[in-house]
């Protein structure tokens, strides 16, 4: 009896069929984004969830305190979205915090301050957009009812610059907002910030966004 | 040639022994004839080996089976078959250069991603398994979650509706889906909209907007998870006032979005 003669794939063509099932697959997984296997995919995610337009990431550095985690400033035309991003071998690239600081402003400066709590600790983000040549340092405030101030003052080297822009975005560690002898019994009643020229002089003034 | 001489010896035994079965020497010298050529593939796999065994047999097997409806003897078929193979160790040593080492584990790792991927994907379906009922429900049934009375007093006027809340991706919808009105102890109404938002797309996230919603100036409270959120709003209203606003104001990308809500009194008793 004669058999049915079946050609034998090659290698190289099973190894194109494979990749054409898995490019299937990853079309099928970036049209329903089930998965973020891509960071620019978890990018996206942030982008419909903030409802902004597409950004394009202009600063990306390790987090210091957050293991895992990437920091990542973005910009489109109106904001910038300071952003963290992290890659989860059960959940693929996801990202938290997502801090909006408009770009489209008159004052000299933009900014923002969030306090994030974590499983081990918590930390103090300053983070904001620099609109004028002018400010040399960046100082944020506080003062609690008893006289105590503490300040947080990012100086124009720890700027980022990106294409004649400039944004800053400091992390300190929780204990800044410890009261020195009440703890967090205690919180600051006067939130400020300040924008300094390089003579110190104060050019802005005005409440911290939180 | 070492073939060649398998070959002839095999033939001397046949006619020497004109009781052996004829069909299970062909089959013995074919395999040996395969077994040799896979004796000098040295890049193939186990299965690779198994794969061109087979397909040299049958190849064989059919030539001689063509040559005996030529009218051939069958014995002289089959030794002419394996004859017209050509040497073993050439046929498998051409054969093994044609293996690439690249190609195999590039098709190994497309694989093992491609598992990956599918364990990835499924692990997310799987890990929604909870919140699926309530984003269908979202979706398509949000009415489950609208209050039929509040503390006892139930509502002068109830009417299910479709307003949507326009968003500025166009990937979320903001529905209202019921409004209620209120005659509270002390005589004053109040207005109840609830509303249900979800993305379009059921992996997605619900949107942030939401944080920056209002009605009349109230914030709206509920119950949320990541990919949707059920809230009411609820607001003091005046007598016969003809609708409420619902705000959605972000100020640092200068959205504003603002929706009439109706309100309809030509129906209270």
């Amino acid at each position: 009896m004669k058999r049915k003669w079946i050609r034998k794939r090659s290698r190289r063509e099973k190894a194109l069929l494979a990749m054409a099932f898995l490019a299937c697959l990853l079309a099928l997984n970036m049209v329903l984004d089930v998965v973020a296997v891509f960071p620019f995919q978890a990018r996206r995610q942030m982008e419909e969830v903030m409802e902004i337009d597409k950004t394009e990431v202009i600063w990306q550095a390790p987090s210091k305190s957050r293991g895992g985690y990437t920091n990542c400033l973005a910009i489109n035309e109106d904001v910038a979205v300071f952003t963290g991003f992290r890659f989860y071998w059960h959940s693929g690239w996801r990202y938290n915090l997502a801090i909006l600081v408009s770009r489209d402003t008159t004052e000299p400066i933009s900014h923002e301050y969030m306090s994030m709590g974590y499983r081990d600790g918590g930390e103090e983000h300053f983070m904001g957009y620099v609109n004028s040549d002018q400010v040399a340092s960046v100082e944020y405030y506080f003062r609690w009812e008893d006289g105590t101030v503490k300040t947080v003052k990012i100086r124009e080297d720890s700027y980022i610059y990106h294409e004649g822009d400039r944004y800053y975005w400091q992390a300190e560690d929780e204990s800044l907002m410890h009261h020195p002898t009440l703890g967090w019994e205690s919180y600051p009643i006067e939130r400020l910030i300040r924008a300094l020229d390089r003579d110190g002089n104060i050019i802005y003034q005005g409440p911290m966004n939180h | 040639m070492e073939q060649t001489y398998e070959v002839r010896e095999n033939r001397n035994r046949m006619k020497e022994n004109q009781q052996y079965d004829d069909a299970a020497y062909a089959s013995a010298a074919y395999q040996a004839y395969c077994n040799r050529v896979c004796s000098f593939l040295k890049k193939a796999t186990k299965k690779e080996k198994a794969s061109l065994s087979e397909e040299l047999y049958d190849h064989m097997e059919s030539h001689a089976e063509a040559l005996v409806e030529l009218g051939w003897d069958p014995q002289e078929a089959r030794i002419y078959a394996i004859q017209a193979m050509g040497d073993a160790e050439i046929v498998g040593k051409q054969y093994d250069e044609k293996l690439s080492s690249f190609w195999l584990w590039c098709g190994y790792v497309v694989r093992v991603l491609f598992v990956a991927l599918a364990l990835l994907m499924v692990g997310q379906v799987a890990n929604r398994k909870a919140l699926w009922s309530d984003y269908f429900a979202a979706r398509w049934n949000p009415h489950i979650y609208a209050n039929e009375e509040i503390k006892g007093i139930e509502p002068l006027w109830s009417e299910k509706m479709d307003i949507r809340v326009p968003t500025p991706s166009g990937k979320h919808v903001i529905r209202v889906y019921q409004t209620q009105l209120y005659q509270l102890s002390d005589g004053s109404y109040n207005a109840i909209v609830y509303m249900v938002s979800f993305p379009k797309n059921p992996f997605g996230a619900k949107t942030d907007l939401l944080r920056y919603m209002t009605m009349d100036g109230y914030p709206g409270g509920g119950f949320t998870s990541g990919s949707f959120a059920f809230y009411d709003f609820s607001a003091r209203v005046e007598e016969g006032q003809k609708s409420v606003e619902l705000v959605i104001h972000r100020e640092v990308t200068d959205t504003e979005i603002r929706v009439e809500i109706p309100l309809n009194w030509e129906e209270i008793p």
